[in-house]
């Protein structure tokens, strides 16, 4: 498979008061042509920093950042300049936030922000773009187009509002999009829908597709390779299906055991005891050690590798859980 | 208690940054000028009678020279200015700030009658020419001193209140404000605990700014001629040297002196204000913190730091399955 990017060895520090935050540390991300990719954590775990710095979107100050390559579609883009940077961004590269209300500019209609893009990256004429605007509209499925292109973003629904920027980040055929909680704001319902329009344009398109979430039940319905994420660092990949059903980390059995389900109805769901570490105070060896009942001596003493297990997985830990973990509890 | 150490901690905040630290020690030196000037000045400043002395320069008996029409010691007189200025420019600061937050707050948080009522007393005030008004005031009110500060504090209290008072209408609809409401507290408690807190900030900010401004009007009235006649002023000292031909006789000290008073003055209470600002507006606070950050990095130990975060696998045996490039890590 065509590789659309390959993030090596990437780090981020935050340097702050109260010591060095490591937000980041030694990440490794492929994400095929066509693929779509999970980043899979809890709050505060690096996710998001590591899906921006993929588009070079953080700064320094207040962030340090150390990566060895940033490989996008035939290229190394880690030592652009911001000029060209901006070139990739929003061409070749789109971003979906979480908020829709505040990603959107609230003075302008939508259909002259999405025009924009047009306009920016295609040189394209107003006449010109609003029709592409219009037509982009209808494909993500918003009923009568050319009235809502007309509308401002607080006249839309979340939904609506964030079809909208699906349609944005769509707007000029990039190569990979990166959404971060596309879908965290909206309801169960309207979710579902919105996950629905984003596969079917990304298979439609024809892009790589980074999605930034700590939903599995979004990870589940559209994932194709999912990475777990736990304080900074990958702890477990795996295609989408094996990760369900046979989960290696403790962490991500815990993760699937916090699930509730509806056709197990007699089976408790689960927490992971304990909380996610400080990230200027990580435990020592293996980070998730403290909150492992599986956890060893040699658990606290060293930080496990990211090793090969099976065909195309990789897991974080030193006792990778054989048997589907899930059903232990 | 709370109270008293979290005023404390402010002035340590404001010490601990350089400009504020030049504002503190210029503020403190002006006050301590202006209270003990009898004792500090070596002539009596409103002493006229020194026929022999007039318009002598600089020299070691009169440090900044004497006035050419009454022979009257010009440092004397410069420190004499500083009381007038200070307490005219802190005192209407004060007031306009108490005054604008009480009606500022009141109008936007009581809305209706009582917010038209005092939106269009300001609108009115913001309209008239502030100098005429000046003008016949003080020649109908007269010209004492706190007639003065009283003028300023009438029509300097108008900006403030407005801008209090947008400031309100956004905290008015915020969550903590309505879930204080909900909990049954009455309106003057919201006000006093819940929305003025809000505004200081602004208030602190705004104290220190307009004192030093009404230190320059002050000035510039005394310039004019419609200060108090009796007191000694830095805007009178320059008056009175214009009016004496200083410029014409090239007695610069005359002009200097009250000009560098002013400067000083109003040039420390801008940084005190301005850091004062910062310190209390944390957005700014924020970056001006990283950056300092930022500066006293030690560079090997950010560099330690990324090395700890490789994997030893990956260090030690290059054979190993994750991929052997990550050694060049320093760039």
């Amino acid at each position: 498979m065509k590789q659309m990017l390959k993030l090596r060895n990437l780090k981020v520090v935050f340097p702050t008061d109260y010591g060095v935050i490591r937000a980041v540390e030694s990440v490794d991300l492929d994400i095929g042509d066509r693929e779509c990719v999970a980043l899979v954590g809890e709050s505060g775990c690096g996710k998001t920093v590591t899906s921006q710095s993929v588009m070079r979107l953080i700064e320094s100050p207040p962030a340090i950042t150390r990566v060895d390559s940033i490989w996008f579609d035939g290229r190394e883009i880690k030592d652009l300049s911001p000029k060209e940077m901006q070139e990739i961004r929003g061409k070749d590269m789109a971003m979906i936030f979480q908020d829709a209300m505040t990603s959107l500019n609230p003075v302008m209609t939508v259909g002259n922000q999405i025009d924009e893009m047009y306009m920016r990256h295609q040189g394209d004429s107003k006449s010109e773009a609003r029709k592409k605007t219009v037509k982009a509209l209808e494909l993500i499925g918003l009923p009568e187009p050319e009235a809502r292109a007309n509308s401002f973003p607080h006249q839309l629904s979340g939904g609506m509002r964030q079809r909208v920027l699906l349609a944005m980040a769509f707007a000029c055929m990039p190569k990979l999009i990166i959404a971060d909680e596309p879908t965290t704001a909206l309801d169960v319902t309207i979710q579902a829908q919105v996950l629905k329009t984003l596969r079917g344009m990304q298979q439609g398109c024809g892009t790589a597709l980074l999605l930034v979430t700590h939903d599995l039940s979004v990870v589940a319905s559209i994932a194709d390779t999912v990475y777990v994420m736990y304080a900074g660092k990958i702890v477990e990949k795996a295609p989408v299906k094996e990760l369900f059903t046979s989960p290696y980390h403790p962490y991500t059995v815990g993760l699937m055991a916090a699930v509730p389900r509806l056709t197990d109805k007699k089976r408790k769901f689960t927490q992971i005891p304990g909380t996610v570490p400080h990230p200027a105070r990580k435990p020592s060896g293996c980070y998730f050690h403290p909150r492992c009942e599986y956890a060893t001596e040699q658990c606290k003493r060293e930080m496990p590798p990211l090793q090969p297990i099976g065909q195309d997985r990789e897991v974080r830990c030193f006792h990778p859980l054989r048997t589907g973990g899930a059903e232990r509890e | 208690m709370k109270r008293m150490r979290s005023i404390g901690t402010f002035i340590k905040r404001i010490w601990s940054h350089k400009q504020g630290k030049i504002g503190i020690v210029m503020v403190s030196f002006l006050v301590f000028v202006a209270v003990f000037a009898p004792l500090l000045a070596p002539y009596d400043p409103y002493d006229v009678s020194q026929r022999a002395a007039k318009g002598l320069p600089p020299s070691r008996q009169h440090l900044l020279g004497t006035s050419i029409s009454t022979g009257q010691d010009i440092f004397s007189m410069l420190i004499y200015g500083t009381r007038v200025s200070l307490i005219v420019g802190v005192t209407s600061g004060v007031c306009i700030a108490f005054v604008g937050s009480i009606l500022g707050v009141a109008a936007g948080y009581l809305g209706g009658f009582v917010d038209s009522l005092i939106m269009r007393i300001v609108d009115i005030m913001l309209v008239i020419p502030t100098l005429p008004l000046v003008i016949v005031l003080t020649n109908v009110l007269g010209r004492d001193f706190w007639i003065i500060i009283l003028i300023f504090v009438a029509l300097g209290w108008t900006g403030l209140a407005r801008t209090i008072r947008s400031l309100v209408l956004v905290l008015k609809n915020s969550n903590y404000v309505k879930a204080a409401e909900l909990a049954g507290a009455g309106r003057w408690h919201v006000m006093v605990r819940h929305i003025l807190p809000g505004t200081s900030h602004l208030l602190i900010m705004s104290t220190a700014l307009s004192s030093a401004g009404i230190m320059v009007a002050e000035a510039g009235l005394s310039f004019l001629g419609l200060g108090d006649p009796t007191a000694i002023s830095w805007g009178k000292m320059l008056a009175d040297a214009q009016s004496g031909g200083a410029l014409l006789f090239g007695a610069w000290w005359w002009i200097l002196a009250p000009g560098l008073g002013i400067f000083l003055a109003v040039f420390s209470f801008m940084r005190l204000g301005i850091v004062m600002e910062e310190i209390a507006n944390p957005r700014m606070k924020q970056t001006s913190s990283v950056y300092k950050i930022f500066k006293s990095l030690d560079s090997s130990y950010i560099e330690e730091v990324f090395n700890s975060m490789d994997d030893y696998e990956q260090i030690g045996v290059i054979e190993s399955a994750g991929g052997g490039e990550t050694h060049e890590t320093d760039a």
